[in-house]
């Protein structure tokens, strides 16, 4: 849950920024960020918890 | 911006937009319970803090702030989105007083009285989350003063 919370940070912090200064559709950038959540919760899971 | 409950927004808002965020949120739910069962409680962990309702509410947003300046004959487009920005700040903001919530569950639950535990947890998550939106602001705050001084 940490890591997977740690990710949720970064994810909304990106979203936000770009939400902001671009203003693209809010579903398209939540959709295609949520990689960049994936990306970082499996990577500290992996570094981290396994 | 001032941390606030505005209820008169519940009667903008249909059954429809309602059930899109429950519906998300209960089939992650059901999924991270599938997980746990399949790869561990670990793995199943991260799902716990994985942003299902958040898109679904960014995306509301947007189309609340939208359609209230279009009542007022303005586009309202750029608005929307920019008001669906501030929310995933928010967001962001509630992920530390999660992230802090999740390190206390880890260190004290196993060896303390549960309920106890999971309500000094929710509590703190709460004081985390106002805190940071709080120093957030009088940070910006401060930035803006530098600017104005500079200019």
């Amino acid at each position: 849950m940490i890591a997977g919370a740690i990710a949720f940070f970064i994810y909304a912090l990106i979203v936000s920024k770009v939400m902001m200064r671009y203003k693209p559709p809010a579903l398209v950038a939540t959709s295609a960020l949520m990689l960049v959540w994936l990306t970082t919760a499996f990577g500290l899971w992996f570094v981290w918890v396994r | 911006m001032r941390i606030g409950l505005d209820v008169s927004s519940l009667q903008h808002l249909r059954w429809r937009d309602y059930a899109v965020r429950f519906v998300f949120g209960g089939i992650v739910t059901a999924l991270t319970g599938l997980i746990a069962g399949r790869y561990g409680p670990g793995v199943a962990g991260l799902f716990l803090a994985f942003p299902a309702i958040f898109p679904a509410g960014a995306t509301l947003i947007e189309k609340q702030q939208r359609e209230k300046k279009r009542r007022v004959g303005l586009d309202g487009t750029s608005r929307g989105r920019f008001a669906a920005g501030i929310d995933a700040v928010g967001a962001a903001m509630g992920t530390l007083g999660l992230i802090a919530f999740a390190i206390l569950i880890w260190r004290f639950l196993p060896s303390h009285y549960s309920p106890a535990i999971l309500t000094i947890a929710g509590l703190l998550w709460l004081a985390i989350s106002v805190m940071a939106w709080r120093i957030r602001k009088a940070m910006k705050k401060l930035k803006a003063a530098r600017r104005r001084k500079v200019t």
